[in-house]
């Protein structure tokens, strides 16, 4: 196996990130570490990255202080299939939290116009 | 902890000194064969040549695990690289000759000899402390 060298903001941070079949989910910004065993992450102990979170971090960004990790959506580094100019996933968004609000907006508003469950695209 | 805790935190040397910010974490991903990888991939990226658009180009990898290696250190942090300072790329001059002096004196520090990461009271920012007889890498991607 061959390894490949990275440079987190360089090539990572601000990527976006894209589903199985394409369609673009979030950007990347920020990776979480984990030290030895999903642990915590010890200094000079091996760590590698656990997860691509993906959430609100341009206010926190413009104005300052950081945002809860809880808060941030995760996804799992073991879903990331290839790394490219962007992020790809080996799962479809519909299975990520990540997209949660997306959904739930597509579920409980847009779902209950009428004809909003309409899919232009599947009338071929 | 999160690569962004540790990217701008403060580095000490081990007598307290101190060296820079953490302008970069370098990771180590694991390229996984792919079996029904085309065969004449790498050439057709080539023989895309001029008129393919860059993204046909640019590298793209199946991963498995992603490792820190290091990190790189900067003298000075504020201002972006634009990559410049880890490879040779030499044009379009002189925006690289300029990165590269603002940026001169950044180094890469491997993980092992990573001997503390403290964070400071208040306002979650962090701190990382180097080990007695660290050497100091040279930052350039290989």
């Amino acid at each position: 196996m061959t390894e490949r060298l990275v440079d987190a903001r360089l090539h990572l941070l601000g990527r976006q990130v894209l589903d199985t079949d394409g369609e673009p989910v979030r950007t990347v910004d920020d990776l979480e570490l984990a030290g030895p065993g999903g642990g915590e992450v010890r200094a000079g102990q091996e760590a590698h990255v656990a997860a691509v979170l993906v959430g609100p971090v341009l206010a926190t960004r413009l104005f300052g202080g950081r945002v809860p990790d809880s808060m941030l959506p995760r996804i799992a580094w073991e879903d990331v299939g290839h790394v490219g100019t962007a992020v790809e996933l080996t799962v479809g968004s519909d299975r990520l939290d990540a997209d949660w609000v997306e959904h739930w907006v597509r579920e409980r508003l847009i779902g209950r116009i009428p004809g909003g469950r309409h899919d232009p695209e599947g009338d071929g | 902890m999160n690569v962004g805790d540790l990217l701008d935190a403060r580095v000490l040397g081990p007598d307290d000194a101190a060296l820079g910010v953490v302008v970069d974490v370098r990771l180590a991903l694991d390229v996984v064969e792919e079996p029904d990888d085309e065969p004449g991939e790498e050439e057709d990226r080539e023989e895309a040549g001029r008129d393919a658009p860059l993204s046909a180009q640019a590298r793209r990898d199946a991963v498995g695990s992603a490792r820190v290696v290091g990190l790189l250190v900067g003298p000075r942090g504020a201002g972006s690289f634009h990559g410049y300072e880890r490879t040779d790329v030499r044009s379009p001059w002189p925006i690289p000759q300029l990165v590269r002096r603002r940026h001169r004196g950044t180094f890469l520090v491997r993980w092992e000899e990573v001997a503390a990461l403290e964070e400071l009271p208040g306002d979650g920012a962090w701190r990382v402390r180097l080990a007695p007889g660290y050497t100091r890498l040279p930052p350039e991607l290989r």
